[in-house]
């Protein structure tokens, strides 16, 4: 029950991303999770270190999406 | 999304979570804030019924905008402070350190509500009708959103419509607090007590050959168990584990069987492997259980099973009034505490 609803929800927020991204996604794929950035296939760059992230914002000025899930 | 410094995070360890308190059940939750820690606004939440309900495309960009506009307001200190909660971090919940951190373990989303609900559980304060009943539904007052438009209600029944609101109203706030989206209105609906008997919401409508939107503050009456919904997606994680599903007798069928039609009777739909195994009990799919310890009915419980999980402990031993094959039997019955995944 858990397991069909984290991929429904997983693959509508990836479908979701990508439209809103306005781009293809990205033939690189999955790059390693311990990296500090990421590229998924949904075109977004997404840092997978929270005081990163604050660090990021101070110094764009930019508003940050955070995402919580399950699985990387 | 290049507006945004985007960040997933996939495991809670190292992370406030009084700050970014949300039901856990949610398999993705997002937030929008800024450099300061101050929230915006949630994107998530669900129903019963799926985990979709309330998340789709329209929906997410509308909120991903309102964010953008929020921080905008923010840059130009336009926006008031919000106080912060004290931290919490996951290691500083003993059984979640001792289990699951100290031995390398992903801390999981669901972990930190699962072992808080344990520790209340094992002090004696776990008060079940808020812990099980998380993310009450809104639309047990009548509210059903449109949700691609966000908090613009498409249609307004029961206590909604009873209390003035209409279609095309736009939800603004609940008690004192703004809110922006689903996730925003369901958190804080959540934290209504469970007796309050009203709450009020703030709309947004333009009266016809009205140009100019207008606030109203409208009070809704809380109808009896606002707060139930239907715990099947949750029912894994609730104490004690029974090792049986079941379905709640129809009216009919308990007036067949010569049961109490006010009573929690309710058929066997699946009985767990480890019952026999550990020899936590001989129930089959097919029984009918109508009592447990000899009590037949339950203000909130519909079902043995439910019943069990909100009146009873881990651990005990209880004696279940079960009809199988049109005879009546009672049937051993052992609940156990959960162990976690991993």
């Amino acid at each position: 029950m858990r397991v069909t609803a984290t991929l429904v929800v997983s693959i509508l927020a990836v479908l979701s991303l990508a439209g809103l991204a306005g781009q293809k996604p990205s033939p690189g794929g999955l790059p390693g999770a311990d990296s500090a950035e990421t590229q998924t296939r949904d075109s977004i760059k997404w840092v997978r270190n929270y005081s990163q992230a604050l660090a990021r914002a101070r110094q764009s000025g930019k508003p940050i999406f955070l995402e919580f899930r399950c699985k990387p | 999304m290049s507006q945004f410094v985007c960040v997933r995070i996939t495991t809670m360890a190292g992370i406030d979570i009084n700050l970014f308190d949300f039901d856990r059940h949610n398999a993705l939750y997002f937030f929008v804030l800024n450099a300061d820690e101050q929230i915006y606004l949630r994107y998530g939440g669900r129903d019963s019924a799926s985990a979709t309900t309330y998340l789709n495309l329209k929906s997410l960009e509308l909120a991903l905008e309102q964010g953008l506009a929020a921080h905008e307001q923010w840059k130009a200190s336009g926006r008031p402070k919000t106080k912060r909660p004290s931290p919490l971090y996951p290691r500083e919940m003993d059984l979640l350190r001792r289990r699951t951190i100290n031995r390398r373990r992903c801390v999981e989303c669901h972990l930190i509500d699962d072992y808080r609900a344990q520790q209340l559980e094992i002090d004696g304060e776990l008060n079940k009708l808020k812990t099980m009943y998380r993310s009450p539904d809104i639309k047990s007052l009548g509210i059903h959103l449109d949700v691609p438009r966000g908090l613009v209600v498409g249609e307004a029944k029961g206590a909604a419509a009873t209390a003035g609101i209409r279609q095309g109203d736009r939800i603004v706030r609940i008690g004192e607090q703004p809110v922006l989206t689903f996730g925003d209105l369901q958190h804080y609906y959540d934290k209504t007590p469970r007796d309050a008997k009203r709450i009020q919401l703030t709309v947004v409508r333009t009266n016809a050959g009205d140009r100019q939107e207008k606030r109203a503050r409208i009070d809704l009456e809380l109808p009896h168990q606002w707060w139930r919904t239907d715990l099947d997606f949750r029912n894994w994680s609730i104490d004690p584990l029974v090792y049986y599903e079941s379905r709640p007798l129809t009216k009919n069928e308990k007036s067949e069987h010569g049961l109490p039609a006010n009573g929690f009777a309710s058929q066997v739909t699946h009985v767990g492997s480890l019952a026999k195994r550990a020899g936590l009990h001989d129930l089959q799919v097919g029984d009918i259980t109508y009592s447990v310890d000899g009590t037949q009915a339950d203000e909130v419980a519909d079902s043995t099973e439910l019943f069990i999980k909100l009146r009873k402990d881990s651990g005990d031993r209880l004696k279940i009034g079960v009809i199988r094959d049109g005879k009546k039997l009672d049937i051993d019955l052992r609940t156990r505490r959960r162990t976690f995944r991993k």
